[in-house]
């Protein structure tokens, strides 16, 4: 188990990572937590969670849960653009989640020297899951975010939890 | 592959193989007590034990593998007549049974081996055997020497002679064909090298042509050449991995026809790609036509697949039937227990839920509904009572119907009970029949003056109600005085799929189970305007109805609804029983019925606590099914529990 913890780290910390734009900001996720990128779905909302919480997706006969990554970092939400709101279908803990985004951007990769994680003590000053800034070679920074933390105590937490027991 | 890992694995399929076997034996002893000449039957018992056996031995359960010799021993005796099948003897062998499958309860939940606590259960019950054997010895002298000899060559026979064996055995059981279902060609699903498969002939594990040889290539090449069983990928399944995979044998023609219907699937999705290349228009019919036929094999597909899971209920008769057994010696009745449609098949998950009601329900008609032979001879009835089960599939659903031509519900009693016990307040005279009779499915009810050996061991009609219910299946219940009592059992054929109500509230489409409600009316503004503020009940004609408003339960975010609501002048509503009191729900619409495919929902999901797993609509909208009793449970106030009458 140990083994694996240590790779999950790993993931965080360098190698690809997609790219998406939320509120004119870029964001990076690993690419390797990444299932899929799907356009926005028919979404079935769900009653008594919160905003953030969008509902249930159908992908390919499979029901997973959507968020609004606007909402969960507390930006202010926009409606979905043609062709280029996008939802990143990711693993968050053992679920997999699907994640509204505003744009995807790019895929790129990350040595580990391009990442610095000192200024974001990961996990524990900040609520919304940025651990890092990636600068690329031509100096455009992105931030990295751990979904894992970013979607912390909430309704989804507890179920990750149940797990983990 | 290390040594633990072959182990392991080695001991996966042996379990997987016992469970089998164990309903196999039960089965044929049960076939045995009343036809005890019959050798045929002596010479299959003789094979699973030999079977037992054998393989306990190669993998280390020695403890069992001595147990299953001596078993055989006694089988052997009888075999050649050197000893008289009695009735003592044959309740031991029953009894061995039993051992076999708490062994193998334990095998499969627990340690994943042989713990010292098992082997000592197995020892002592040798030991009792082996009394009841002396004295069998003690009746023919001559037998043991004899015995001795046959016995050592079956303790040798391993890998050489087993294979002989076993074909000698195919043999014999390809003659006997007619007697078990799974006389058809069977293939295993996960687990390959199965004894009872590499027995059948044209099987899909053909090289597994002997029980210890298939064990040895599932270890050198683990699912290579089998179908692994794969669970529909939702993320709660695939996370609940750790957990036994269990297994079901699907007949070889099922798969076939899967595939079948699949590489059509493949080949009409190819035409549609090419005709995607083309002038789309030009195509437009042939696209028609090709997508009319893609959606037919499409539901053909689900059809086949929902099948796959389905076995024949034979051994849940088997079980019954040994319940009833059981029951009947107990308390000294004479019982014919009649069975039809063993062959009919359901759920494989329902068939096991099914087994503790269901055995709670014949020891009911055994130790409660049946009388003892003196009452029955005075009321001019036949000294033996008979209960029959019968099952099949009745339009959507799968029907079972238990009778007993015992004494039936005792109206007065239950009356009585049900007012001391403060369940029914007010006149009982106005109760018709069938509410009285369904008071028995509440908690803490038995007409019993003391609890019996049988019965009321704390599990009663309420368990067998609330499990029933689980299942979305039902239960009624008709009885006449000195007639009989007649449970009809209603459980979906499939836990994946059932007959549903797509019900709107706000904008948002529901799925509401069939068997969670019975009946849809209007209420007008005016009633519900009656409604008292503190319950929220209101009454319509002489029933007293709580009123519970979806609309407000499942409101999204900030709903228009309050403003329909004020222009509405009829509002429908789904009435359903829970606690006994009718409860109204209130809906948008109702839009339609259809056959509903269940899919679990993942963890984060189940935290709403209304719904019981998902759906995907014809539009490819996801729908949440909603389990209407959490969400009264979850909802409602706490009214006084009382029956409106």
């Amino acid at each position: 188990m140990s083994n694996n913890e240590t790779s999950e780290a790993e993931k965080l910390k360098q190698g690809r990572f997609i790219v998406f734009c939320l509120h004119k900001k870029n964001y990076g996720i690993p690419l390797a937590k990444v299932k899929e990128i799907i356009r926005p779905p028919m979404i079935t909302p769900l009653p008594k969670v919160p905003g953030f919480y969008k509902g249930l997706i159908n992908v390919r006969g499979q029901i997973i849960s959507i968020i609004d990554m606007r909402l969960c970092l507390g930006m202010p939400e926009e409606k979905a653009i043609p062709k280029k709101t996008c939802v990143i279908i990711s693993h968050v803990g053992d679920l997999l989640v699907g994640a509204i985004v505003d744009e995807i951007v790019d895929v790129t990769s990350y040595e580990e020297s391009q990442i610095s994680l000192e200024e974001f003590d990961r996990g524990k000053n900040r609520k919304d899951g940025v651990y890092a800034v990636a600068k690329s070679s031509a100096g455009d920074l992105t931030l990295l975010i751990d979904l894992e933390k970013t979607l912390e105590g909430t309704a989804f937490e507890t179920s990750m939890h149940l797990q983990a027991s | 592959m290390d040594q633990s890992d072959l182990l392991n694995d080695l001991l996966t399929t042996f379990t997987d193989e016992l469970g089998d076997i164990v309903e196999h034996i039960e089965q044929t002893l049960l076939i045995f007590e009343k036809d005890s000449s019959n050798n045929l039957v002596v010479d299959e018992l003789f094979r699973y034990f030999h079977n037992v056996k054998g393989s306990s031995k190669t993998i280390g359960l020695t403890g069992l593998s001595s147990y299953a010799h001596d078993i055989e021993h006694i089988l052997s005796l009888l075999r050649s007549g050197d000893m008289q099948a009695t009735p003592p003897l044959i309740d031991k062998l029953l009894e061995s049974s039993d051992l076999l499958r708490s062994y193998f309860m334990k095998l499969s939940s627990g340690p994943k081996e042989e713990t010292s606590e098992m082997v000592e259960e197995l020892e002592l019950f040798r030991k009792e055997l082996s009394k009841t054997h002396e004295q069998a010895d003690a009746n023919d002298a001559s037998a043991p020497a004899e015995e001795a000899t046959t016995d050592q060559q079956s303790a040798k026979t391993d890998d050489g002679e087993r294979s002989e064996d076993n074909q000698a055995e195919a043999e014999a059981e390809s003659n006997q064909s007619s007697e078990t279902p799974d006389a058809q060609a069977y293939g295993v699903f996960y687990l390959p090298g199965k004894n009872q498969a590499a027995k059948k002939p044209k099987v899909v594990d053909a090289k597994a042509s002997n029980p210890v040889q298939g064990h040895a290539n599932t270890a050198d090449k683990p699912k290579s050449s089998h179908l692994e069983k794969k669970a529909a990928p939702s993320a709660a399944q695939a996370q609940a991995t750790n957990k036994r995979i269990e297994s079901i044998k699907i007949p070889l023609n099922r798969i076939d026809e899967l595939m079948e219907l699949f590489g059509e699937q493949v080949i009409l999705q190819s035409s549609l790609d090419h005709s995607l290349e083309d002038n789309l228009e030009a195509q437009r019919e042939f696209i028609e036509q090709t997508v009319t036929s893609l959606k037919k094999i499409t539901q053909d597909l689900r059809y086949t697949m929902v099948n796959l899971r389905m076995v024949p209920i034979s051994p849940l008769f088997a079980r019954l039937e040994r319940a009833v057994r059981d029951t009947a010696k107990i308390t000294g009745k004479l019982i014919k227990f009649l069975k039809e449609g063993q062959s009919s098949e359901l759920d494989k998950s329902i068939v096991d839920a099914l087994v503790d009601p269901l055995t709670h329900m014949v020891r009911n008609a055994v130790d409660h509904g049946i009388e003892d032979q003196e009452t029955r001879l005075k009321n001019g009835k036949a000294k033996e009572g008979v209960i029959s089960l019968k099952a099949g599939r009745n339009g959507g659903s799968f029907e079972m119907i238990l009778t007993d031509d015992g004494k039936g519900l005792d109206r007065e009693a239950i009356i009585e009970k049900a007012t001391n016990s403060g369940l029914i307040t007010g006149d009982p005279s106005k109760l018709t029949d069938n509410e009285v009779y369904n008071l028995i499915f509440n908690s803490g009810f038995s007409t019993r003056k003391e609890a019996t050996e049988i019965s009321g061991r704390g599990v009663g009609m309420d368990v067998v109600n609330e499990k029933l219910k689980q299942l979305k299946g039902t239960c009624q219940i008709r009885s006449e005085k000195n007639k009989g009592t007649v449970f009809t059992i209603k459980v979906p054929q499939s836990l994946a799929m059932f007959n549903g109500t797509i019900i709107l509230v706000n904008s948002e489409r529901y799925v509401i189970p069939n068997s969670d409600f019975h009946e849809t009316i209007s209420l007008s503004t005016s009633t519900l305007q009656q409604a008292d503020s503190k319950f929220n009940k209101i009454r319509l004609e002489d029933r007293i109805l709580t009123v519970l408003d979806l609309r407000e339960i499942l409101a999204i975010g900030y709903s228009q609804e309050s403003k329909h609501k004020s222009n509405k002048k009829y509002h429908l509503a789904l009435i359903t029983h829970f606690d006994n009191q009718e409860y109204a729900l209130l809906v948008s619409d109702i839009l339609s019925q259809e056959q509903i495919v269940l899919k679990e929902l993942s963890k984060e999901v189940n935290q709403i606590k209304e719904s019981c797993g998902g759906t995907i609509l014809g539009d490819g909208k996801v729908a949440l099914v909603l389990d209407l009793r959490k969400l009264i449970a979850g909802n409602k106030m706490k009214p006084k529990l009382k029956l409106a009458g």
